[in-house]
């Protein structure tokens, strides 16, 4: 009887960032990220809509209030409303999951507030072209949820991605928040690292209020 | 008779608010054509094109044969990087497998001195991570044992062992992730439309206009129930024929009719639970929270991710109560394994009872809001 072959070389699996390889290090930044992009958008966008729907935008057909003025007059609140969505989970991770931020605390807190500007300017675009308050609750479900699940990086890594989720991907800002938030709490970085993300994720910000103001008539035919 | 004719009537009212609203019609056909091809490209269910660095300090026959072993559609081509780039771009998420080849590998493994190779993994990178680092290793031992057979026949495996996958021999997870997505549109849309439905009515004060005709809250309740439970399976038998069939090409084992007939009872449930939520909120904002609230946790854990098995045993039974767990099971079967009513008969009727349950929960709440407005 032959002796089984030994094998004749070692593989030494490391896994970096996570080395019992425990999901929790992974997915509660993820959530994190995931929350932060679908709270404030559905909010952003039915707050606009509300107004269309039931009457009240005649406010800004009939006053000297400009479309801008409008729009981040709506925005700032939910931004406020995100950071302390943020500080309450940041809160629950670090007292509930036992999930340590291993990297700098200023560079997350900079990318979030960037975030929730982009994530509510999201909503923003999605209330501009919607007129009643179902399909804006709808379209922010369907055009938040499946990219924020699918194609942002929480199942599969954006570098694997092909076709059009990989496009699909690439513009929604959750795909350039969540390597930060996994990178600030698992990864142990800081601004040197993620310089390139949070840059990436200010860029919505104008081009998401660039779309939104273009798509919203100061005057409904 | 009467009971049935109102509902059918006001029903009919449901259907043509819905045709009016044209950004809803188009993001409904969104939902249940581009957002399901998309989802069956994402392939979230195995490794595929996964990122892959390597670092070769030994430049020899066999450290190159490993770098080629690793190939699509598994592994995206190995790009060539330096060692000390190996954090920074592991940080930015640029790879998740970093292979590292040390100095003189190969003539470590002739003279039997059997080296280490290094495998780095993100272990940020969940579901990859766990099964690619399974696929690497098995990649690098064989090829090490097929070079070292070549140069000095290395004794074979005694036992060889074939695996045979039933019910999807490609393992596509396309297949899989098509109908998901599908389930997920529907949970999504049956949820949100009953809900808003109601909602809306109460916000216009529309619903004081039913009130005071000679209609039953039981009445207003099944109208909405159907008329948007007849859109969506319109809506799911057309993506199964035209999208999942059509378009992906992904052969249907079962009978289409009997898992529309479980999509039904599926949307019965959720119809009812949209109205439930509808008469909870008092603002549409409201209900986006509590929409996203039950949602989340219903997808999420509904089996399509991670299987039950895996799960804490106390969520597992928990999870026995979610229709949407069975609704999964139920789709999985039909449309995969061709199963028949026989098989299925039992999620439907948990499904059944669920939904059950939750419309006489909506229907109390909703005859205590309606007349107390």
């Amino acid at each position: 009887m032959q002796p089984v072959a030994l094998p004749s070389a070692d593989v030494a699996v490391r896994f970096k960032y996570n080395q019992n390889f425990e999901s929790v290090y992974a997915m509660v930044p993820a959530q994190l990220a995931l929350e932060l992009a679908l709270w404030p958008a559905i909010l952003m966008a039915l707050a606009v809509v509300r107004e269309k729907e039931l009457g009240s935008i005649t406010n800004l057909y009939v006053t000297p209030v400009t479309r801008l003025e409008f729009l981040l007059g709506k925005q700032i609140p939910y931004i406020a409303l995100g950071m302390a969505n943020f500080a309450i989970m940041f809160t629950i991770s670090l007292a509930v999951f036992d999930v340590p931020l291993k990297g700098s605390f200023s560079a997350l807190l900079l990318a979030s507030v960037v975030y929730v500007t982009a994530t509510t300017a999201y909503g923003m675009l999605i209330s501009a072209f919607a007129r009643t308050q179902i399909a804006a609750l709808f379209g922010t479900a369907i055009l938040t949820v499946l990219p924020a699940t699918m194609f942002a990086g929480m199942m599969v890594p954006v570098s694997s991605l092909s076709g059009m989720a990989r496009i699909m991907g690439r513009l929604f800002p959750m795909s350039y928040f969540l390597p930060i938030s996994v990178g600030t709490f698992t990864k142990g970085l800081g601004f040197p690292d993620l310089a390139v993300n949070i840059g990436t994720l200010a860029l919505f910000i104008p081009a998401l209020l660039t779309l939104s103001l273009l798509l919203l008539r100061k005057q409904e035919s | 008779m009467r009971t049935l004719a109102n509902i059918f009537w006001l029903g009919t009212k449901e259907l043509r608010s819905f045709m009016r609203d044209f950004v809803l019609l188009g993001l409904v056909i969104y939902a249940f054509s581009l957002a399901i091809i998309a989802q069956a490209q994402s392939r979230a269910q195995e490794v595929y094109n996964a990122s892959v660095g390597t670092v070769d300090e030994d430049h020899s026959e066999l450290s190159r044969r490993i770098i080629r072993a690793f190939l699509p559609p598994y592994f995206q081509t190995p790009q060539p990087i330096n060692e000390r780039d190996i954090v920074p771009l592991m940080n930015a998420g640029r790879y998740t497998f970093v292979i590292d080849i040390p100095p003189n590998f190969a003539r470590d493994v002739l003279a039997g001195r059997r080296p280490a190779i290094q495998l780095n993994v993100d272990a940020t990178a969940m579901t990859q991570a766990g099964i690619g680092s399974g696929y690497a290793e098995e990649i690098i031992t064989t090829e090490v044992r097929n070079f070292l057979s070549r140069s000095e026949r290395a004794p074979l495996s005694p036992v060889n062992l074939v695996v045979r996958i039933a019910f999807n021999p490609n393992i596509e997870s396309a297949w899989f992730s098509s109908i998901m997505g599908i389930i997920n549109s529907i949970t999504m849309l049956a949820i949100i439309l009953a809900g808003a439905a109601v909602v809306r009515e109460r916000e216009h004060g529309t619903l004081d206009h039913l009130l005071v005709m000679p209609l039953t809250p039981f009445e207003i309740a099944m109208s909405k129930i159907w008329a948007n439970g007849f859109v969506i399976i319109v809506a799911v038998a057309l993506s199964l024929y035209f999208v999942v069939r059509g378009l992906l090409g992904i052969p249907i084992a079962g009978s289409v009719p009997l898992f529309l007939l479980g999509a039904a009872a599926y949307l019965f449930f959720a119809t009812a639970i949209g109205l439930f939520l509808g008469t909870v909120a008092r603002s549409m904002p409201q209900l986006g929270l509590l929409y996203l609230l039950v949602y989340l946790p219903l997808a999420m854990l509904s089996g399509s991710n991670t299987p039950l098995e895996s799960m804490p045993r106390w969520l597992a039974t928990i999870l026995q109560a979610s229709p949407t767990v069975h609704f999964v099971s139920l789709a999985q079967a039909i449309l995969y394994r061709g199963a028949g009513f026989t098989v299925v008969w039992r999620q439907l009727l948990i499904t059944l009872v669920m939904g059950g349950l939750f419309l006489a929960l909506a229907l109390r709440r909703f005859r205590r809001v309606v007349t107390t407005v």
